[in-house]
């Protein structure tokens, strides 16, 4: 018997996320609410990997993207239709047109202005969401009545077994078409913008629209995990929209590592079992717990927990530890 | 021998089951905020229900009753869901109390109604929320109920041209309407409503409106906590020297009033509970909350709802014992008439709401201390919007 090939061994490494998740929905039982969550912030995360990671766009108000999807997806639900994947879709249209046209005023900044223009427009959705009380319901959030069944065929159950197997599905496709869009010429110009912007127009690429147009993405993507939100928790609120939103999956996405395959999967998943973990023991004092793995993530590991494994491999192989800092 | 294995398989389980059947043990889940900026919730609640516990013991007819907390970090109605059905599905709990925020009690409604889950609401006060679900009860207020007292108080005692400032939000939105509304029917004028933003800290330009309007009194309604310290300090400073009056229900509340100061004396308040009213449970609430957890403690409203709460649960569990189902739970409270440390309350029989004494109060200074004293009793006050909109 011949020893597995190394591309065989990697396809193999690329299937166990999912096989694990998997495994999640046949023993996770009451978890699986969990589970749904940590699906969801999965998917944000990975939106935000591409805006922040590939392409470098320092964004604090990703919640607005996620907060567009799931607000899209709640009225759509109430006055539309109860299906769910119109519902998704009308939601991911929503927030990449938003992403589109937020992205063509601010990407003509960069670094600490971009920071807080970001910042203003989710400020300024959140401010909108809490006054347009007849369409959000403002404070006192917005419920979604039954959705119809997936495909008018799988039902939603109280246990969340659709709504865990719904979301999974759509986290797989969407992390294919990143996988696809960090990989193509796009995504390589995007790291090479992120790397050095001025070259990249120096050498004749459209930096600008580049940038809006993965913003737009990154925006589509988000606003699929604040549908899948919505849709699988049948409620929306302002939290949604908040700027803690935006901090809580840049914590997630830290933590697991940027521009990673699996760094938002990772960071996701540990944020949410952890905090959930935490908050069961003590739910005064949980966030320390959140902050002191954070720290001692971003102060051992080079990027991330995804970084560990490097870190061991090249161990292991007797070279040098690699710094990332100055 | 794979028959000896069953049989002693068999054996296990059955002394297993009768082991668990003969001291059950009653789960209640508690749903509140113990983290960010509105932990003082959480952290009420849960001292109401351990003094609650020392009080009543933590065993009904040999069952032990076991509270289990769960953060939901504040509004945060996906959290709130993910929660309730983690303690329902996974915990096993058989009652659920708690919700601070009403976009948390209202995103638990429809696994409530699934489950047929006996839930109490500690807080949550927007009138709608027990409309939501037929197995939710509530032991907190509603908003209207409190506000249109202070409305009436007002116009019968000589105050007729009025400025409202609520907080930009829905609870400040039914406080508004519920005060303009009985104000105006009752002959009074309100010259202006201004909604002033969640997150200010700097209230000068609001008042400096109210201050050209010269009305008798101002009315507001702040979201607690650092905000509404801010609104009546400058309401203190800018408006009281002009003779400007202020018309409050829960803002001059105790556990503020040192942060406030003197500016607060003569400050009159309609609210459903008063932490000097004389009965003894508020006085055995409060002697057991100091000793227990410190003399600065103060009781509030959260307390008064925990406290409620962890009441109903335990005459369920004494009628039904530790398999009470929600029909049950919710067929026994409904109507059921009790003293709590705020006054006599009811569980209304239709609406499964409370019914309450809503007390007028002033802040006046005892023993040193700033406090708010009843002056006028309003008896069992019914939530004014259920009866404005029957289902």
């Amino acid at each position: 018997m011949t020893a597995l090939s190394e591309s065989g061994l990697r396809r193999l490494w690329h299937g166990l996320p999912w096989a694990l998740a998997l495994l999640v929905y046949f023993t996770g039982g009451g978890y699986l609410g969990l589970g749904t969550h940590a699906l969801v912030m999965i998917l944000f995360a990975l939106s935000l990997d591409l805006a922040l990671g590939q392409a470098g766009i320092i964004t604090m108000g990703h919640a607005a993207f996620f907060g567009i999807g799931a607000y899209a997806a709640g009225i759509f639900a109430s006055h539309l239709s109860a299906d769910p994947l119109l519902g998704l879709a009308a939601a991911t249209l929503a927030a990449s047109l938003f992403g589109l046209l937020s992205g063509a005023f601010i990407l003509h900044t960069a670094g600490v202005t971009l920071m807080m223009l970001t910042l203003a427009v989710s400020a300024l959705l959140a401010e909108f969401a809490n006054q347009a009380h007849g369409l959000t319901g403002g404070d006192d959030g917005l419920q979604l009545g039954r959705m119809a069944p997936l495909l008018g065929l799988f039902g939603f159950d109280l246990w969340g077994k659709t709504a865990y197997l719904y979301a999974l599905a759509v986290l797989f496709l969407w992390s294919l078409a990143a996988w696809r869009i960090m990989r193509s010429p796009f995504g390589r110009s995007l790291d090479g913008i992120r790397q050095n912007p001025r070259r990249m127009r120096a050498i004749g690429t459209p930096v600008w629209r580049r940038l809006v147009v993965a913003y737009g993405l990154s925006a589509a993507m988000a606003g699929s995990a604040g549908a899948l939100e919505a849709q699988t928790t049948r409620s929306v609120g302002l939290g949604a929209l908040s700027v803690l939103t935006s901090g809580t999956v840049l914590v997630m996405l830290v933590l697991g590592g940027t521009r990673r395959s699996y760094g938002a999967f990772l960071g996701a998943t540990v944020y949410v079992v952890v905090q959930d973990f935490a908050a069961e023991i003590d739910p005064f004092r949980w966030m320390f717990v959140i902050g002191l793995l954070l720290m001692a993530v971003v102060l051992i590991f080079e990027n991330g927990l995804t970084g560990l494994g490097d870190a061991a491999r090249r161990a292991l192989a007797g070279l040098p530890r690699r710094s990332g800092r100055p | 021998m794979k028959q000896a294995w069953a049989a002693l398989c068999a054996a296990g389980l059955i002394f297993g089951l009768v082991g668990a059947a003969s001291a059950e043990t009653v789960k209640v889940g508690v749903i509140a905020t113990f983290s960010g900026p509105f932990a003082r919730w959480g952290e009420q609640f849960q001292q109401a229900i351990k003094v609650y516990q020392k009080q009543h013991g933590t065993t009904v007819d040999g069952n032990t009753i076991e509270v289990i907390y769960r953060d939901d970090g504040g509004p945060d109605p996906a959290r709130a869901k993910q929660l309730a059905e983690e303690l329902i599905l996974r915990e096993k709990v058989q009652f659920l109390g708690g919700f601070v925020f009403t976009p948390n009690a209202l995103a638990v409604a429809d696994i409530v109604t699934e489950a047929k889950m006996p839930t109490v609401i500690f807080n949550a006060a927007t009138a709608v929320v027990t409309r939501k679900s037929p197995y939710f009860v509530r032991t907190s207020q509603t908003i209207p109920q409190v506000t249109v007292p202070i409305a009436q108080w007002a116009a019968r005692n000589g105050i007729k041209r009025v400025v409202t400032a609520v907080s930009d939000y829905a609870p400040g939105f039914d406080a508004e309407a519920y005060f303009v509304k009985t104000f105006q029917a009752a002959g009074g004028e309100v010259l202006e409503s201004i909604r002033i933003p969640l997150a200010t800290t700097d209230f000068s330009p609001f008042y400096e409106r109210v201050l050209q309007e010269k009305p008798d009194a101002l009315f507001i309604f702040g979201p607690g906590g650092p905000p509404t310290v801010g609104m009546i300090n400058t309401w203190a400073s800018r408006l009281k020297p002009a003779g400007i009056r202020l018309l409050c229900t829960a803002e001059t509340q105790e556990i503020d009033l040192p942060k406030i100061g003197p500016a607060a004396l003569g400050v009159v308040s309609s609210f459903h509970y008063t932490e000097t009213v004389d009965n003894p449970l508020n006085k055995a609430l409060w002697a057991d909350l100091t000793a227990m957890f410190g003399k600065n403690t103060v009781p509030d409203l959260a307390s008064a709802g925990a406290y409620d709460g962890m009441e109903l649960i335990y005459r369920a569990v004494a009628k039904f014992g530790p398999r009470a189902t929600g029909d049950q739970a919710i067929g026994l409270w409904r109507g059921m008439a009790f003293d709590s440390p705020r006054g006599p309350i009811e569980i209304d029989e239709k609406t499964r709401d409370i019914i309450e004494n809503v007390y007028l109060r002033k802040v006046e200074e005892r023993e040193g201390k700033l406090v708010n004293i009843n002056f006028q009793t309003i008896p069992m006050v019914r939530d004014p919007w259920k009866d404005e909109h029957p289902e």
